[in-house]
């Protein structure tokens, strides 16, 4: 599965960051960082709660 | 079912809105009915207005995820739930907090801030929020008898000193602050006397900024002081704001949260022992907690700024929508069971922070606050029990919470 970010509208929420720790982090100024774009199984099920989550739909995920 | 919200073809009889709950934990027992049967319903708030509630859990994300609604309070059409309220907003011309603003506005705003509350960040004040909670609860265990109020004892000042190390507020001012603000929000509330409570905030927060600048710090204000004010990027009226928003959003909502949290706990002995024995549950605790009581179930307002189709209704344009988030939290067709308090449930995908770009900024150090917090007072106070008969609690109803709770051990 492949994720994709829209940095101009992250708002810093941080869920993706503490829902998929390996997937996703913030940078200093606490918008979100991708750290695996490709990711199978567990870390799939976690981006995807991850975009549901994204309160600014900055998250797309391709299956 | 009793029928409690009955919808009526005329405009003139509509319900009133805010209704009132049946249990200080749940929210108003007509929500259910109109998840229903009328998800999208139109009610009458008390200055006359017509509004909009919005139901169902995916309406509810849907509606607040909506580029056609707006935040913008100050719009003659957004939903102003009481006099009070609407007389502090009243006074400026353009939205005062970054939340009642749009994108790119808003987005800009909320930037300047979003490093203070990342997740990194929060995981690295873990230790000072430990021993801001262990300091605390220590505090309320060494004053005199074995009983005490948790709301002012724990609830309030806990969220007040975390927020104020953030920001570099001496620990000296905590108390008076927590005074202060007690007079910034509430249904029943006199228009002036929280125009009184804004205006004193606001000198304080200007002392304190002019006092920043000649001694710099590590904090949020300083850093804002340098980064926005002295550029030009922020006036001195719009940084005091900023902070004086902080400040209220930063210690009302976690400090209800935590005494309501813990008046559930201490009225479900199963729950309570489940997370005594195993802390490690007390994160899915949180989310359920948070799922459940919903304490922030009235602040997420918008009014239309194109006619919206949702949930078989025409929202025009120009209208007031309430997006009923503690009514999303109790949709059965998100959560199973959705009446039942359970700790296993894995509750994450709740709206009780809302949804759309104005979810709360400070989810993050709540949910540590939270944890951390009902953790230690499990550990520390074992035999901690309600002192006094719940009957006689009183509760507050715009931020949902407990205004006073006696507890003994």
């Amino acid at each position: 599965m492949r994720i994709c970010v829209n940095i101009s509208t992250c708002v810093g929420g941080g869920q993706c960051a503490s829902s998929a720790e390996t997937v996703f982090t913030q940078d200093e100024q606490g918008l979100v960082v991708v750290l695996k774009a490709d990711v199978q199984g567990e870390e799939a099920e976690a981006a995807r709660l991850a975009a549901f989550l994204c309160p600014s739909r900055s998250i797309t995920v391709e299956e | 079912m009793t029928l409690t919200y009955r919808p009526s073809a005329s405009d003139d009889q509509l319900p009133a809105f805010p209704m009132a709950r049946a249990c200080p934990f749940s929210p108003p027992p007509a929500y259910e009915q109109m998840r229903e049967e009328r998800p999208v319903a139109p009610v009458r708030l008390w200055n006359g207005k017509k509004a909009w509630l919005v139901s169902r859990f995916g309406d509810v994300r849907k509606i607040l995820a909506d580029k056609r609604v707006s935040n913008n309070i100050l719009h003659p059409g957004f939903p102003v739930l009481y006099a009070a309220r609407s007389a502090v907003f009243k006074q400026y011309d353009k939205p005062p907090y970054f939340h009642f603003m749009d994108p790119p506005q808003h987005t800009e705003n909320r930037r300047m801030l979003t490093q203070d509350f990342s997740v990194i960040r929060v995981k690295e004040m873990e230790e000072e929020i430990q021993s801001i909670v262990d300091g605390t609860i220590d505090e309320m265990l060494a004053s005199s008898g074995r009983s005490a109020d948790l709301v002012h004892a724990i609830a309030l000042p806990i969220p007040m000193r975390v927020i104020a190390r953030i920001l570099g507020i001496p620990y000296a001012d905590v108390v008076p602050l927590n005074r202060m603000m007690s007079g910034t929000a509430g249904f029943s509330q006199d228009p002036q006397e929280a125009k009184n409570a804004y205006a004193r905030l606001n000198d304080y927060v200007s002392e304190l900024i002019a006092r920043k600048e000649v001694n710099p710090s590590t904090d949020t204000i300083s850093r804002l002081i340098s980064d926005q004010l002295h550029p030009g990027k922020l006036d001195r009226p719009a940084l005091v704001r900023l902070i004086v928003f902080l400040l209220i959003v930063g210690h009302e909502t976690t400090a209800s949260m935590i005494s309501l949290g813990m008046l559930m706990l201490l009225q479900n002995d199963e729950q309570r022992e489940q997370l005594t024995r195993d802390p490690s549950l007390m994160q899915s605790a949180v989310e359920e907690l948070l799922r459940y009581l919903s304490i922030v179930h009235l602040t997420t307002c918008r009014v239309a700024i194109e006619d919206i189709e949702i949930g078989g209704e025409t929202i025009k344009a120009g209208e007031g929508i309430v997006a009923l988030v503690s009514s999303a939290n109790r949709d059965s067709s998100q959560f199973e069971n959705p009446d039942v308090l359970d700790f296993n449930r894995g509750a994450k995908a709740h709206v009780a922070f809302g949804f759309g770009v104005h979810q709360c900024l400070g989810q993050t150090l709540a949910r540590a606050e939270l944890r951390i917090t009902l953790n230690s007072i499990l550990r520390k106070i074992p035999t901690l029990r309600l002192a006094q008969p719940f009957d006689d609690l009183k509760f507050k109803a715009y931020i949902n919470g407990v205004q006073s709770m006696i507890v003994a051990w």
